[in-house]
């Protein structure tokens, strides 16, 4: 699936990006027990980006790490991590990935929640907005948005009905 | 009506015209309602709620509590729009309220003839003879504020939430002198002010700040504020806040429209939202042409507005003479100047101006009082008397009285959580005390008065609140400032009046409370502030006690003989002032009230003629427009043709959720009423849940994917309850470890093909790869595989009762997967027919597994017997769930083969027909049976075969069942394991 | 109080959590552990879910009558 432009104008791009398989590890315990892998993004909200330089595994959840379209080296990091710690699970389908961009971006997300407040302090966030559960990352021309699928023909309704005034 | 245009500090050249009660008026753009018709010469703008007097205008903020109006032509009207803040339009139309048929002439009106009756309270003690019904609808129709409107064309709100430093509510002196100071510091500024423009009393008083006018220096600082990167906030109310988050409301041109809703973290808040004038209660002090003294100073300052030509003024303080000034060099005459304090009180700038005044030919009054204010329509002369001698009176002509009884800190914000007030006695007004840290009143706000005590007071709120948010820079120099006298005021609340006078003095115009009210209150035991509040409405309505909370208080303590610091004013709630309703829905309006959650499927759904309704927040199908003229007639053909040959339906909404770890066999045992572990890889079972009191919570089919990874299905309307139950469990009661929960609900299409040609259908759908499978697989069992180059499962289970398969597939490919088996000739059906087949084969939803059945009430036992420790175990013994009349889930049929019963119809016997045994759960036609089938819940005992009553008076009346087994159709379930 | 700080995500808006229950008493039969509670005044454990952010369980020590929250603990990753 191609990249698709939702909305484009006054400011805002919301893109929706292609997303192929996408895993979510999951540790036995929080705090994760026992030495994890070198690099493993382990404080809360950590995000380690992939080898061109997006996000790639986010540390979203207590205990529960989101690979979305995991590169070889993420995949293998995974892999890795499976063994000792915790469990791998599937679940290609239940993520859709949003690019959300252009000057006024930080506005669409201030309609929902208080970006500042949500993002202080790490990289990634899960969060609930326009009722759509969602996780958070800001990127360098915007933010990353991955939400729940059944949820987000209503996200993109949501940030096409606000109002932003000038 | 003025020919020569006015000048004001809000006016432009610019005419424009609108419509008040029909008639057309002019006006020039930056007027307001309240001004542009003052400036016509209008003085009556509404009546009042409960006597229906004719009212004006008293106040030139949002504390006015008479000229409210509506906005539009019905439908689409706007009421209650307060007339000092409603920015004018061209073309705009208006009309006062409560009143009929017209302002001028008002039949309710004649109910002052009656107002002996109306007193405070009166609905609690008429009316009630002979029935309260016989007198609603006329009350109705009088009482209320404002019509309703037909329509609502108002936009949602634009929504922002955001973090600064210091938050600044209120852009007067104290407030830009706070947000100057803490900008400087380098702090992150917020700066909310409700009026159209900053400066608060400064556009009229007599000041100079650092050497400038007052205005100059007002326009100055905004400069400096923009350049230090303050975000000012103007028509933005600070309406209210808890735990640090305050909500402001932004609503520009006094009118909902276009409006805003901000919610505000900052580091430190500073409350310098003013002080409110509040006048002193006369003898028909709501007469038009009665205001309140600041709110002439605005009209004439802003809007050029001259709200009379021979004024009287009345006050308690110093700075009735500073105003009587500066409204004299506008060109009004002022004819007297009413003190009620003795020459010794005035300070010696107040006591130079009043000589000034004397030589200028006004009157200027010590020691006296407005007696009462009277001219029918509106004011023509003013009663004044000495108050050593109050029936020695002297008529004054005039066409306006302005009065001034002090000020009042508007404290709301810092009382609205609760908090403790202090009296100031320099004020005669309540002062909020006990702010927690990081939160402060300065200015008015604070009991100050004075400018140069204000703005060190702002600047010193500003400077702290930077410097609690980590801003070290230099604040500055505090201004200094010279500006109006301290007020010196004397408490005075109400001029002398007998008791027949003392029922029109008015203490609160909007809901007719006068001081007669507050006395007869008092005589039937109503003692408390808050009691009286409520038993006489002070403080109700629109203006919530702004203009007469404290003046209601100081006259119930003297009527109470009592100190006002002890008897205090009730208290305090958001919101500041009005906000109208749809800022309150925000973004959840219409379409957006509730999200709604769709399958991958939901498109196709909609595209080929299916009916869609909610359940939970997901959109399911209930049938498909094609297969018959309504709900009733399409299941039953979607139904039959499922048993005929076959159908689809989209099953994606079931809860799915993936157990794993090596310890993921013994953690689901703990939770389900049989037991996980004894599951074969590549097979999946039947199991139940029961809540931790022994209730069954939910059913559904675990798949055992592998030694330590399983799916477990919920239905689909408990699939988050479920998925939080087995994390609770999990996180808490469960002592284990080596468990993971993950919720692929999401991940999975599901799609149930159904019907006796569903294998052949799957056959040419998935190809010959999956042939041998397809041949081979056992009821239960699944295999897994590939589709479209995605993952699928194809699990072979029946909720039909017909031979069955579950397709789990990605939802890139369930589109295709979908449209693949309609094009081998399935059609699809929806939950009417869904329903239809389950009932028949006794297979329970929701309206079985409504958590207050036990297992043993849904003939689990054999579940029970197997004796796995799960949750819930413990209290299955409990004799509550063994009594001998316990429901039992049984099938249930017509007598005659013919009647029709519904879900809900209760079920009873001939020996007791007024106590049921028993209701039907659900019911069905059953086109393969050829009648109405259904299950029911009745007492044990009642046998199989016993023939009960049906009751249902309401939908559709009674009939006689019989009690069946709960199957039935194809009892030993051939169809199914073909 | 209108902020909770979740151990995980850091202070979020209390309507993010769900309370779920106060503990019961420790050492409680079945049936108190199912229906019984003891109502304290000053100090009350309590489970609460972040359901609208990361989902977490937390185990809350929280005074209900000032609603001050006292401690704030996360129990085990929730499952998503």
């Amino acid at each position: 699936m191609m990249a698709v432009t939702q909305i484009s104008g006054n400011g805002i791009e919301l893109v929706e990006r292609p997303i192929g398989r996408v895993l979510e590890f999951v540790a036995f315990h929080f705090p994760p027990e026992g030495a994890f892998v070198v690099g493993w993004p382990a404080a809360p909200g950590a995000v380690r980006h992939d080898t061109l330089g997006g996000p790639g595994l986010l540390h979203f959840a207590p205990a529960r790490w989101l690979a979305p379209s995991p590169c070889a080296e993420i995949a293998a990091l995974v892999a890795a991590a499976e063994e000792a710690a915790g469990t791998c699970v599937d679940v290609t389908g239940k993520w859709r990935e949003f690019a959300l961009g252009g000057p006024r971006a930080g506005r669409v997300l201030a309609s929902a929640v208080n970006v500042e407040a949500v993002l202080e302090g790490r990289e990634c966030a899960a969060i609930t907005m326009f009722d759509c559960p969602c996780i958070l990352v800001r990127v360098t021309d915007g933010y990353r948005i991955w939400v729940r699928s059944s949820f987000a023909t209503d996200f993109i309704a949501a940030v096409q009905s606000l109002r932003l005034p000038a | 009506m003025n020919g020569t245009q006015r000048r004001g500090t809000r006016l432009t050249d610019t005419s424009l015209r609108f419509t008040f009660d029909g008639r057309e008026y002019c006006g020039q753009v930056g007027d307001t309602a309240a001004s542009a018709l003052l400036a016509s010469g209008v003085r009556a703008m509404g009546r009042s709620v409960k006597y229906r007097r004719l009212r004006g205008v008293l106040a030139a903020g949002p504390e006015e509590p008479n000229a409210l109006f509506t906005v539009g032509t019905s439908p689409a009207v706007i009421p209650n729009v307060y007339a000092p803040q409603l920015e004018l339009r061209d073309g705009m139309v208006l009309k006062s309220q409560n009143r009929w048929p017209s302002l001028k002439y008002d039949v309710a009106s004649l109910l002052q003839v009656g107002s002996g009756f109306f007193g405070a309270g009166f609905y609690y003690k008429t009316f009630i003879w002979p029935s309260w019904h016989r007198w609603e609808a006329t009350i109705r129709a009088l009482a209320g504020l404002g019509e309703a409107p037909g329509t609502c064309e108002l936009p949602p709100p634009a929504v922002e939430h955001f973090s600064c430093d210091v938050l600044v509510a209120g852009a007067g002196a104290a407030g830009l002198a706070a947000a100057r100071a803490a900008a400087r510091a380098g702090a992150r500024v917020v700066l909310c002010e409700r009026e159209p423009v900053c400066g608060g009393e400064l556009e009229f008083e007599f000041a100079t700040i650092e050497g400038r006018p007052a205005l100059a220096w007002v326009d100055a600082t905004l400069v400096e504020l923009a350049s230090l990167g303050v975000r000012v906030l103007t028509d933005t109310t600070l309406v209210g806040g808890t735990g640090g988050e305050y909500v402001a409301h932004h609503e520009p041109g006094g009118v909902p429209g276009a409006n805003s809703v901000y919610k505000i973290r900052p580091v430190a808040f500073v409350i310098a939202m003013g002080a409110v004038e509040r006048p002193i209660a006369f003898i028909n002090n709501d007469l038009p042409g009665v205001m309140l003294l600041g709110a002439a100073e605005r009209f004439l300052a802003r809007y050029g507005v001259m709200v009379g030509s021979n004024l009287v003024l009345f006050a308690n303080h110093d700075r009735v003479y500073a105003a009587a000034t500066r409204l004299a060099s506008a060109g009004m005459r002022v004819c007297a100047v009413v003190d009620i304090r003795d020459s010794g009180a005035l300070g010696a700038e107040a006591t130079a101006q009043r000589a000034t005044l004397a030589q200028g030919g006004t009157e200027c009054l010590l020691g006296y009082a407005v007696i009462s204010a009277a001219g029918g329509s509106h004011v023509r002369r003013a009663i004044v008397a000495p108050l050593a001698s109050p029936s020695a009176t002297r008529v004054i002509a005039c066409d306006v009285v302005l009065v001034s009884g002090g000020w009042g800190p508007s404290a709301h914000a810092g009382l609205q959580e609760g908090g403790t007030t202090r009296y100031e006695e320099g004020l005669a007004a309540f002062v909020a005390m006990d702010q927690p840290e990081g939160r402060e009143n300065a200015g008015a706000a604070n009991g100050l008065l004075e400018l140069p005590r204000v703005l060190i007071d702002g600047a010193g709120a500003g400077t702290r609140g930077a410097r609690r948010a980590g801003a070290d820079g230099d604040p500055g120099a505090t201004p200094i400032a010279s500006g109006d006298p301290a007020p010196r005021l004397v408490p005075f609340w109400r001029s002398p009046a007998d008791r027949a006078g003392e029922k029109r003095q008015f203490i609160d115009y909007q809901n007719d409370v006068n001081v007669a009210d507050l006395r007869a209150t008092l005589e039937e035991g109503f003692v408390d502030i808050e009691h009286v509040k409520r038993y006489t409405a002070l403080g109700f309505g629109t203006d919530q006690g702004r203009i007469g909370g404290l003046l209601g208080a100081a006259i119930l303590a003297e009527l109470r003989g009592e100190p006002l610091k002890d008897v205090g004013t009730s208290r305090l709630r958001p919101p500041y002032h009005s906000v109208t309703m749809s800022s309150l829905a925000g973004l959840r309006v219409g379409a957006r009230l509730r999200p709604m959650r769709r399958t991958p499927l939901h498109d196709w759904h909609l595209a080929n003629g299916g009916v869609l309704e909610p359940m939970d927040l997901w959109m399911r199908t209930r049938y498909y427009r094609q297969n018959g003229p309504a709900v009733f007639e399409a299941g039953i053909a979607e139904a039959q043709r499922v048993r005929t040959s076959g159908g689809i339906v989209d099953g994606s909404t079931l809860g799915k959720i993936e157990v794993a770890g090596p310890n993921a066999a013994v953690f689901l045992d703990s939770l389900y009423l049989n037991k996980a572990s004894t599951i074969k890889v590549g097979r999946s079972k039947y199991m139940v849940n029961l809540r931790e009191d022994g209730m069954v919570l939910d059913d559904g089919i675990v798949l055992r994917l592998a030694d330590d990874r399983f799916i477990a299905t919920t239905s689909s309307g408990h699939g988050g309850h479920m998925l939080s139950h087995f994390e609770h469990y999990r996180d808490t009661e469960w002592s284990g470890r080596g468990v993971t929960v993950t919720d692929v609900t999401e991940s999975w299409g599901v799609i149930v093909v159904a019907g006796p040609q569903s294998r052949t259908v799957l056959h040419s759908v998935l190809g010959a790869a999956w042939q041998p499978v397809l041949d081979t697989l056992t009821h239960m069992a699944f295999a897994r595989g590939a589709f479209g180059g995605q993952d699928l499962t194809v699990l072979r289970a029946s909720f039909s009762g017909e031979l069955a398969f579950e397709l789990h597939c990605r939802p890139s490919i369930t589109v295709a997967l979908w449209e693949a088996l309609i094009a081998a000739g399935f059609k699809p059906y929806g939950l009417e027919a869904l329903d239809i087949l389950r009932v028949e084969k006794g297979y329970l939803v929701s309206s079985e597994l409504n958590g207050e059945t036990t297992p043993f009430d849904l003939c689990m036992d054999g579940l029970v017997k197997l004796g796995n420790p799960c949750v819930g175990r413990d209290l299955l013994d409990r004799p509550a769930f063994h009594e001998s009349d316990r429901p039992r889930l049984v099938g249930v049929r017509a007598l005659d083969g013919k009647a029709i019963f519904y879900g809900g119809a209760q079920l009873t016997t001939a020996e007791q027909p007024n106590r049921p045994c028993g209701y039907v759960t659900s019911s069905v036609y059953s086109p393969t049976l050829g009648e109405w089938v259904g299950l029911a819940l009745v007492s044990r005992k009642q046998p199989e075969g016993a023939v009960l009553d049906c009751r249902d008076p309401v939908r559709i009346g009674d009939c006689r069942v019989r009690l069946t087994s709960m199957v039935h159709y194809d009892p030993t379930g051939e169809r199914m394991k073909s | 109080m209108t902020r909770l700080t979740c151990p995980f995500c850091g202070p979020r808006e209390l309507r993010e959590f769900e309370f779920h229950k106060t503990l019961p008493e420790p050492g409680s039969t079945p049936y108190a552990r199912v229906y019984e509670r003891v109502n304290r005044l000053d100090d009350s454990l309590e489970h609460w879910q972040h359901v609208q952010g990361c989902r977490g369980w937390l185990l809350v020590r929280r005074n209900p009558s000032s609603g001050a929250v006292l401690e704030t603990v996360i129990l085990g990753g929730g499952a998503q």
